[in-house]
């Protein structure tokens, strides 16, 4: 019997054939009674195989297993930390930190927009012109500015005395202004 | 484990191994561990290399449970990695191993060739322990080219393709291979059968 045919043979066997080729095989088979014995033995070993894996146990404690397998996996995870049981797990890991540290970042902003002098008055006396006159004064034991300002247009030696009709207090400043 | 069902299924306890639980992970192992280990030593014929090679495989496992998609059973996909790492070490060996021996593994056919059929089924008779002692120790003897092939065929149910594609050699190899490995197998169990 030619190798080709044997091998023919086995694939037939196997479910290896398309249907053309297994045709072919069972003619050439049927008619040679070498074909049917060799076919015969294979079919055999091929049934004998069928649930017939030994199971072995692992000549180890169950604990003692895990150990070594957890050990190495700590090991391997230290050199690279990559590596770990998924790419979401992976990406929770990095993430879950930055978010805690963007959240800090927040809430430090938050609270330090809280305490921060408002600029309202300085911006308005910074935005006046010189026809109101203003003038600062600065109290450095209390670390309070005073602003002052006048409109040009009061020209009486009685105005030269600065009479205060609003007193706006910003927290760090007082500003005071005069009709 | 918290989030753990009472009587977790692979897949519960998969599930969980992907979120980073690794008692989840240490049951999976405790359930398979037999299963991983047994696919090794079948290969390997070697005790420690087989407890070594299951363990590099429970390691795999770990680190590529998020490529874990569900399209085989668990058992099934650690069993696949232990045959790689068995596959890879095979390698190893084979390099290690002196040429003139390798060229006679690989002579075509072999004394196989030759072998005259005299019983066509070789294991007529026996009862299914004894069919399944007689197979294990025809394979303790047998080379690890052809063990390796009528495992991952025959046990593995893997076709010829996928056979091929593992051990990095052609389906004509595998084919070849195959029958030279079952014709063997057909003459160690006739002599086992007579032996008994």
């Amino acid at each position: 019997m030619k190798p080709d045919f044997e091998l023919k043979l086995q694939a037939w066997l196997d479910g290896e054939l398309p249907a053309a080729g297994a045709e072919q095989a069972r003619r050439l088979a049927a008619a040679d009674p070498e074909a049917a014995r060799l076919l015969a033995e294979l079919q055999a070993i091929k049934t004998a195989f069928l649930d017939s894996e030994q199971t072995v146990t692992v000549p180890e404690s169950r604990e003692f297993y895990w150990s070594k397998i957890e050990r190495q996996i700590q090991r391997e995870a230290a050199v690279h930390p990559a590596l770990g049981p998924s790419w979401a797990e992976r990406f929770r890991r990095w993430l879950a930190p930055l978010a805690g540290t963007a959240a800090l970042a927040a809430v430090l902003l938050v609270a330090l927009n809280q305490f921060k002098p408002q600029q309202t008055a300085f911006n308005q006396v910074s935005g006046m012109t010189d026809e109101y006159n203003p003038r600062t004064f600065r109290d450095n034991p209390s670390g309070i500015n005073f602003v002052v300002f006048q409109a040009a247009r009061q020209t009486s030696a009685a105005s030269d005395v600065p009479q205060p009709a609003r007193i706006r207090n910003d927290g760090s400043s007082f500003l005071i202004e005069h009709e | 484990m918290p989030d753990q069902p009472e009587n977790p299924t692979d897949v519960d306890l998969v599930r969980l191994a992907q979120k980073g639980d690794m008692r989840a992970f240490e049951e999976l192992v405790a359930r398979h561990r037999d299963k991983v280990y047994s696919r090794a030593y079948s290969m390997m014929r070697n005790e420690d290399e087989a407890l070594d090679l299951s363990q590099d495989a429970w390691v795999k496992g770990w680190q590529r449970l998020g490529q874990f998609q569900g399209d085989s059973t668990f058992v099934t996909w650690m069993t696949r990695i232990v045959i790689n790492l068995c596959l890879d070490q095979l390698r190893r060996l084979k390099r290690k191993r002196a040429e003139s021996l390798e060229a006679l593994e690989e002579e075509p056919g072999g004394v196989e060739a030759h072998i005259e059929i005299t019983a066509p089924n070789p294991t007529a008779g026996l009862e299914r322990a004894e069919v399944r002692a007689s197979i294990n120790r025809a394979l303790a003897q047998m080379s690890a080219k052809h063990r390796t092939v009528l495992i991952l065929h025959e046990f593995e149910q893997m076709e010829y393709k996928e056979i091929a594609k593992r051990m990095q050699c052609s389906v004509g190899t595998v084919m070849s291979r195959l029958f030279y490995a079952r014709r063997h197998m057909a003459s160690l169990l006739a002599g086992l059968r007579r032996e008994n």
